[in-house]
Parts: C-alpha cells; structure tokens; sequence
C-alpha cells in the first residue's frame, strides 16, 4: 500500500470514550497502579503487570512492543518507592510471542514460571525470544513470593490451549489475556482464538473468582467486572444470531450458481451467514464497544463455524 | 524490506489514529494479500479452489508463524 492508498481505506466510526486509555509517556509507556504494590505497563495497545517484593520483582508476560519500557517502568516505581528493581519471577500467561516475546530480556537466571503446556510449546516453537518456562503447573499453583500471593488456574483450551488465570487475591485483580480488550471488540476471529467454546467460557471462570480489577494484555487501560460482562454479553448475543443466521440462509443459490465448485458455494453461502449473524450486532455494540464495525463480522465467523461444528446446530442428516 | 513493511505499517496507523483495531485490519489484510498472491497464481489450475480458500488460509498460517514461531517480532529498544 502507498500513502496514496489511504483514500481508498474505509471509515470506521468514532470511538466511544471508555475505549481510551492514559496518555503514553515520550518514551511511549504508561505505569499506573493496580493496587498497593502492583502495577500495570501499556503501549495504548499491549499491556503487562509487575509486583515489587521483598524477594525482587515479578513480572506478568513481557510483549515485546513495551520490550526495555518494561525495566524502565520498573525501574521508575522502585526509584520512587525505594524498593529494588531486580526482576527475580516471571510468569507467563501463554506460550504467544506477541505476549511474551520480550521474556529473554531479562536475566538468564529469572525463574520462569507458566503451565506445562506452554512449556511444552515454547519448547516446540525453539524461539530464543521466549526462553521454556523450567517450573510448570497442571490445573492450579498457589505461589507466594516475597509475602504476595499470586494464583495460577488452567481451567481448559481457551484462546491458546495454554492460556491461564493470573489471580492475585491481594490485589483484587484477575489478569487474564487475549480473552476481553476493555472497551473493544475482540480482533479478528475471537482475539485470533482457537478454541471458540472455552473463549467464550473463560469470562465465566474469571467471574467466578474474587475481584475488582482487570488485566486483559491488551489496550491502555485496566477493566472491571462490568467490562468482562459487557464482553460476555457481546459475545452470548453474537452466539445467538449465529443461530438464526444458521437457520434462514439459503444455501441453494449458491450452490446452482458455482455447480461443481463446491468451496466457491461454500465460501458463499458462509460469509452471508457470517454478514447476517453480525449485522443486528455491529448495530447494537457500535458505540458502545470500540470497532464494533471493524471485526464483529470475523467474530461471528468464527463462533457461527463453532455453533455449527463444535456444537452441531443446524446439522442435518440424510435421510 | 523491513524499512518497506514499517513504513507501510505507519501509514495505515496515521490514517486510523487511535482506532488501533481498523489500523491493525489494514496491515494485516494487505500482509495477508501479499502472501496469497503467489500461491493463488501458482494453484490455480491445479489445485481446486486455491482462488477460493487461499486468503483464509495465509491468513492462519501468517499469524502462526507471528504468535507461536515469533518471526517478525520485535522488542522495544
């Protein structure tokens, strides 16, 4: 693309106010406060967090687009608190570079803590980048460090098959990544999600723990329950109109037009049913959630093929 | 190359500002394009539905090779 090209991109409307983060620093980060001695770092698009401890510091993913801000944001709350800015701990949300990519900035000598599956993916995927985390858990870990208790949970596949709860009960925060952008919609399909059902079921699980403030890994500000439940409902109604859509879109034309083309009927008939489930949503969420018109009709896309194949609504069987 | 990709990159997130998400669209369908391209070009007439299907699936394939292999990433100096 040419800057001359930029006439042709289409206008998207105007974002609602809640989709807007703190203002970025000339270095092009913002460290606020989560609560007592926990803090969160943003681009305005990536986020992660850090805990200063007796026993060092602990860090919550490491994206690479904060990459050295994340020191510098460490470094500036352990100037200001006295506190030391020696990174001991990080913990990995899922194996993604996008989220941990900046992970062998820090010491060789970190303990690198996440589950057994991102193990097993950062392992596979041998990218010097995202050192394997060496201590692993299955379904939950309690850790405490420093006197602050971190809680980790797998509660099953969700955006990656690895990705986990970050509960920290002292703090009243969950962090939980890739699942709900506060104030946005999902980007493509679910957040680039691989398995629909457990994405959409994963709100629910963070639910269900305690707490008042949100991580998500993504956008520039911190979240609320209310965010999390905006998101569940966004989702359940996009789920919803997938069914209809499943219901009332004919296939037949598509099918006589491509004959035996089978995937130019098929592409046909399934992007109309993605258009028709996302159209009564981008209606509803404009304004509300930011891009609601950029990628709800990807979203639907996606939970409509798993309404289809995961839970088989609207199979039909040969008689 | 990477001078070419950043410099296309920054267009579309000066046209969109703080709409991240429509910036983000903009790159990665154009990066997505450029990748399917070729193929298309060299399956069509061989492989039924390569000018049907082959966007989706360089679409996958290219965040694959972003998210779990890491090519093209880069850390904030």
């Amino acid at each position: 693309m040419s800057a001359t090209d930029t006439a042709a991109l289409p206008d998207y409307a105007p974002l609602p106010e809640t989709a807007r983060g703190p203002a970025l620093n000339e270095q092009g980060y913002y460290v606020g406060r989560v609560e007592r001695n926990l803090y969160y770092v943003t681009d305005g698009t990536y986020m992660c967090a850090f805990i200063t401890t007796s026993d060092g510091v602990v860090v919550l993913d490491a994206p690479p687009t904060l990459g050295n801000n994340i020191q510098r944001a460490i470094d500036e709350i352990a100037s200001a608190n006295g506190v030391s800015n020696k990174v001991e701990y990080l913990v990995y949300s899922h194996h993604h570079s996008d989220h941990v990519g900046a992970a062998s900035l820090f010491d060789r000598n970190v303990t690198r803590i996440g589950h057994e599956e991102t193990r097993n993916l950062l392992l596979r995927d041998n990218d010097a980048a995202r050192p394997p985390n060496e201590e692993t858990f299955q379904d939950k870990q309690s850790l405490v460090i420093g006197g602050e208790r971190i809680d980790l949970a797998f509660h099953g596949p969700n955006h990656s098959p690895d990705n986990i709860l970050i509960h920290l009960p002292d703090h009243d925060t969950m962090m939980l990544v890739d699942i709900c952008n506060p104030g946005w919609v999902p980007i493509y399909r679910s957040n680039l999600s691989e398995d629909i059902p457990g994405y959409i079921e994963a709100p629910a699980n963070a639910l269900a723990y305690s707490w008042k403030h949100f991580i998500g890994g993504h956008m520039g500000r911190l979240g609320t329950r209310d965010d999390l439940a905006l998101h569940q409902q966004y989702m359940a109604d996009i789920s919803e109109s997938s069914r209809h859509a499943i219901d009332t879109v004919d296939p037949t034309p598509y099918f006589v037009k491509y004959g035996e083309n089978y995937w130019a009927a098929l592409k046909g008939y399934l992007d109309e049913c993605a258009a028709t489930t996302a159209a009564p949503v981008i209606e509803k969420y404009t304004g509300v959630l930011a891009a609601a018109d950029v990628f709800t009709e990807d979203v639907s896309f996606e939970v409509m093929q798993s309404v289809r194949l995961d839970l088989g609504y609207g199979a039909q069987v040969h008689p | 190359m990477t001078a070419t990709i950043d410099a296309e990159t920054r267009a579309y997130y000066a046209h969109y500002g703080e709409n991240k998400w429509a910036a983000a669209r903009g790159h990665l369908d154009e990066t997505t394009r450029l990748a399917a391209e070729p193929v298309i070009e060299k399956y069509t007439g061989v492989l039924a539905g390569a000018d049907v299907f082959t966007k989706s699936t360089a679409f996958w394939v290219m965040e694959s090779i972003r998210l779990d292999l890491g090519y093209g990433s880069r850390v904030h100096a």
